[in-house]
């Protein structure tokens, strides 16, 4: 029996509400959550990595190996964007394809490097390998962004976190931006990388002033 | 001669097939076997909190 139903009218994209206290779940707390399973989801990447390293993979296993957990993990984390696998529509999976899509090709890049010898199998190749895990979160707000755009809203600001960011996190801090604007960088396409821990606020735009929607 | 496509571990070549475009457009489809091992992953990998977000239920007609 599920803990939570997905209410897609409540807050800026949809929020999680507790069936039994009829309580809310946090932007913040989504989050949360997101981030833990994004660290638990480098375990495997790190087994990878290993096996690799021992030669019981070759380079070819070990970016299948990869593409499945691009994958799954790409695929939770926009779920949990759009309030779980029940509330998923044909266009969430399409997205979800195409995002996915373009992290193989980045990882065929790094795959066709590891093969070269131009990517050492040293400590950078375990952050380089990583960040295809972490690449989630701007997954996650890709996905919210296409959805705050259908839902009519038209701007948002970075919101910092104070104990992880980066100069440009900062530059975006509490400007607004038009939803699509090729100025405004995404949580994980920042100098801090996919290692952002900033988050997102939207805003429609009534008679020239934004007004804000939430998270 | 070295064959330099021997596999070694030290920053020199190892074998390798390049994906071609058509094989990772097909390759990132999503089918429902996928979207069953995305469930399971989720469940391993996230907390039971997370897991339980991710089991929603629709919402109220």
């Amino acid at each position: 029996m599920p803990k939570f139903r997905w209410q897609p009218k409540a807050g800026a994209t949809g929020r999680y509400q507790d069936k039994a206290t009829g309580r809310f779940v946090s932007s913040k707390a989504v989050r949360s959550e997101l981030d833990g399973f994004l660290d638990g989801a480098t375990d495997p990447v790190k087994s990878l990595a290993d096996q690799l390293r021992d030669g019981s993979l070759n380079v070819n296993d070990w970016e299948t190996g990869m593409r499945r957990v691009v994958k799954n993990t790409h695929l939770a984390a926009i779920a949990e964007e759009r309030g779980g696998w029940e509330n998923m529509t044909q266009s969430d999976y399409g997205r979800s394809g195409q995002i996915i899509r373009e992290q193989y090709g980045y990882l065929r890049v790094f795959a066709g490097q590891v093969a070269d010898g131009t990517q050492p199998l040293n400590g950078r190749f375990d952050v380089r390998s990583n960040l295809y895990v972490k690449a989630g979160r701007e997954s996650f707000y890709k996905s919210k962004q296409a959805a705050g755009k259908k839902n009519g809203l038209t701007h948002v600001q970075s919101k910092l976190n104070p104990a992880d960011h980066c100069w440009e996190c900062e530059k975006f801090d509490g400007k607004w931006y038009e939803i699509g604007d090729k100025s405004y960088k995404l949580p994980g396409q920042r100098i801090c990388n996919k290692n952002c821990k900033c988050s997102e606020l939207y805003g429609v735009m009534v008679d020239g002033t934004v007004i804000m929607a939430g998270a | 001669m070295k064959d330099k496509t021997t596999a070694t571990k030290r920053g020199r070549k190892l074998k390798w097939k390049r994906a071609t475009d058509e094989e990772l457009d097909d390759l990132a489809e999503i089918t429902e076997a996928d979207i069953a091992e995305a469930k399971a992953f989720a469940k391993k990998y996230g907390s039971p909190r997370f897991a339980a977000l991710l089991e929603a239920d629709k919402p109220d007609a």
